[in-house]
């Protein structure tokens, strides 16, 4: 079981992924609105792993994975990004990000790519 | 499709009631069988082998077919096949019609003739109906002078039928000089460095389309065109754009998607260039999608 923080500006894609989380078994630490609110939060609530949007208004997606990177080089972020966002996902890998999925929602990808996410920290 | 586009005709020029309407729906979905399960059946393909062809159908603005082509799961002579156990869905609808004793033999056939010139649509419109071809009948609904807008239009429907529900049907797209809002919609901006190839896209509601729309996108059941639904019709808008602006970037065109707008009150919109409206309905409920650049 892991603890995650999801990152999205739409309540409905925080819904389903948090139904899709916690059918998994993870805990939901914390929902975010937006990037800014997404780093205090990080540091408040320790997730081991960040579910984070891409675009988002106040602070994007990949400015946040910056922020927290920076804070903590260990942070786990997978990237939630729309189809035609390549160069974005590209540049967040550059920015240490763990992975990525796209929208629309598959929930068996989701959970694959999470669950890998979460077993390569308990195998550090 | 093509059920509802006819069967929602027939319930307006006073043929068929609702109710016969939800009723020939029904037949029609029963009669209509997936090409990836007639692929299972037929043992040209397995289960796992369709769920990757599903998910990649997500991800791009492409027929399950052409998917499990690229991938090498089948061939074109054998995607062909499949096509003809597939149940053209314009004979189910006139063998539901006969089998319900609504209407039947010439007068069955006139209807799809009917349709097109009470609602001025393209005379190739009948026959693409006739073939059940999604892309060639969404591209009857589209007048010369909206044919900029053929791809985004193509798409959004495209993505409404795999993402919210099939029983879709729409009607003739037409040129709008602005847009007042007198209810509630979603917006997103699809913006690029030139402003060239910027457009926006909206659904707005209109007769209890947009919120069936968001119920069924975001599998939830809300009653009321508060935030949560205008945000589930927002995060449609996300995907339908996401798979335009992939499908440009293949084209070496570099769009960006911005974040959705809601609009829960009255506003008036004037395009700088060309703005159009398609309404649409889902189940029998209608909404309106608009474009403009």
């Amino acid at each position: 079981m892991a603890k995650i923080l999801i990152v999205d500006d739409s309540r409905t894609s925080r819904r389903i992924l948090k139904n899709i989380f916690e059918a998994e078994g993870h805990e939901i630490v914390g929902e975010a609105t937006d990037g800014e609110v997404a780093i205090e939060m990080y540091k408040e609530k320790k997730p081991d792993v960040v579910s984070m949007d891409i675009t988002m208004p106040v602070m994007n997606g990949i400015d946040s994975l910056k922020h927290i990177m920076e804070y903590d080089p260990k942070a786990r972020v997978v990237m939630v990004t729309s189809a035609g966002q390549k160069s974005k996902m590209t540049e967040a890998v550059k920015y240490g990000a763990k992975d990525f999925i796209t929208k629309p929602f598959e929930n068996d990808t989701i959970a694959h790519v999470f669950n890998k996410v979460v077993k390569e920290d308990k195998d550090v | 499709m093509v059920a509802n586009i006819l069967g929602y005709y027939l319930v307006e020029i006073g043929q068929i009631s609702m109710e016969e309407f939800k009723a020939l729906i029904r037949i029609t979905e029963e009669e209509r069988v997936r090409l990836g399960l007639i692929a299972v059946s037929e043992g040209l393909m397995t289960e796992e082998q369709t769920r990757k062809v599903n998910k990649r159908q997500a991800k791009v603005d492409k027929k399950f077919g052409e998917i499990a082509i690229d991938m090498g799961y089948l061939t074109k002579d054998q995607v062909d096949y499949l096509l003809t156990k597939q149940h053209n869905e314009y004979v189910v609808f006139l063998q539901a019609l006969e089998d319900m004793d609504l209407i039947k033999g010439e007068k069955a056939l006139e209807i799809i003739d009917d349709y097109v010139e009470d609602n001025g649509l393209k005379p190739e419109l009948a026959d693409a109906l006739k073939s059940g071809d999604i892309d060639r009948i969404i591209n009857g609904y589209i007048p010369d002078e909206l044919m900029m807008f053929k791809e985004q239009i193509g798409i959004a429907i495209r993505t409404i039928i795999r993402c919210v529900d099939r029983e879709v049907a729409l009607k003739k797209a037409t040129i709008i000089q602005s847009l007042k809002s007198e209810g509630v919609g979603s917006f997103q901006t699809v913006d690029d460095a030139d402003g060239d190839a910027a457009f926006t896209m909206g659904l707005m509601e209109e007769d209890g389309g947009f919120l069936k729309a968001a119920n069924l996108f975001a599998m939830e059941d809300f009653h009321n065109l508060d935030m949560d639904a205008l945000d589930s019709c927002a995060e449609l808008l996300n995907c339908i754009n996401g798979l335009y602006v992939s499908m440009r970037s293949t084209q070496g065109i570099d769009l960006e998607l911005l974040p959705p707008d809601m609009m829960a009150e009255k506003r008036i919109r004037t395009a700088d260039n060309v703005m159009c409206e398609i309404p649409l309905l889902i189940r029998g409920e209608k909404l309106r999608l608009i474009l403009w650049n």
